[in-house]
């Protein structure tokens, strides 16, 4: 049902279209990662815009040691997973 | 604040020229204006008088010396495009996004979740079991929840497709007082 939503399409090839341009011209760059939906969207787009390597950046996590448990749990898990720092 | 001065920190410490972030438009108002790239001060100031414009899908990459650029691929995805994208690429979200009974507590109109023992109850709370879950994950003793049945990705997204509010409602660090939003977080240097 929801594979034929289109517009995830150009949202999607948007989103890559942007990553894609940045390191064109990026000499050192990094990618927040907050564990939230949205980073996981976003981290989601990067694997796919650099496939097969993994993205050329960083992942930084600004832990201010208050999250959610289940917030380490799962960064932990993806950090290892894309074979990201 | 923390958040922002370690951002800082952080960006500085290790000399990073671009930071991509994931805010969204629909997030907040502040960031409603703001661009897909966001041009900071050496010092990570936002100015929004001094942006650039965004034709079509043009971008301008191009630094002045000193300057960095805050860069957000998913500015404009909705919160409901979001939930629709995580469902059709089976992506791994935080189970807190999703209702389920948990000790919270009330205070200041927001739902609070008692995550461990560090949280600080006031005198005479004590917490009580609801079915909550998160449309916003930040710093858990400032992040509310909201009541919810939705437990699963499909019913998220129904009750996505019902709301009237924007998820960042539950959040105390985006108050700063009468109708300056999160733009004075983002003049200091908050993406």
């Amino acid at each position: 049902m929801i594979d034929t939503l289109t517009h995830l399409d150009r949202l999607e090839a948007e989103s890559i279209h942007i990553m894609r341009e940045v390191m064109a011209d990026a000499v050192k760059p990094v990618m927040l990662y907050s564990v939230g939906k949205d980073s996981a969207v976003m981290l989601h787009l990067a694997r796919k815009a650099f496939y097969p390597s993994p993205p050329p950046f960083p992942l930084l996590h600004v832990d201010t040691t208050w999250k959610f448990r289940a917030m380490y749990e799962l960064r932990d898990r993806m950090a290892a997973e894309s074979g990201m720092e | 604040m923390w958040k922002t001065e370690g951002l800082k920190q952080a960006l500085d410490l290790q000399g990073f020229d671009v930071a991509f972030g994931g805010a969204r438009r629909d997030e907040e108002k502040s960031r409603a204006k703001e661009r897909i790239f966001s041009f900071r001060t050496a010092s990570h100031g936002w100015d929004p008088k001094r942006q650039r414009p965004e034709l079509w899908n043009l971008y301008n990459a191009r630094k002045a010396k000193g300057e960095s650029i805050r860069v957000f691929p998913i500015s404009n995805w909705t919160e409901l495009d979001i939930w629709q994208y995580i469902a059709r690429e089976n992506i791994p979200i935080v189970p807190l996004y999703f209702a389920a009974p948990r000790p919270t507590v009330m205070r200041d109109g927001l739902l609070l979740m008692v995550d461990d023992d560090r949280f600080p109850l006031n005198e005479g709370e004590v917490p009580a079991l609801r079915s909550v879950r998160f449309r916003t994950l930040g710093c858990y003793p400032l992040t509310g929840a909201v009541e919810s049945e939705a437990a699963t990705l499909s019913e998220v997204i129904q009750e996505m497709l019902l709301t009237t509010t924007s998820e960042r409602q539950g959040r105390i660090i985006d108050k700063d007082g009468g109708d300056a939003s999160m733009e004075k977080k983002k003049q200091e240097g908050y993406f």
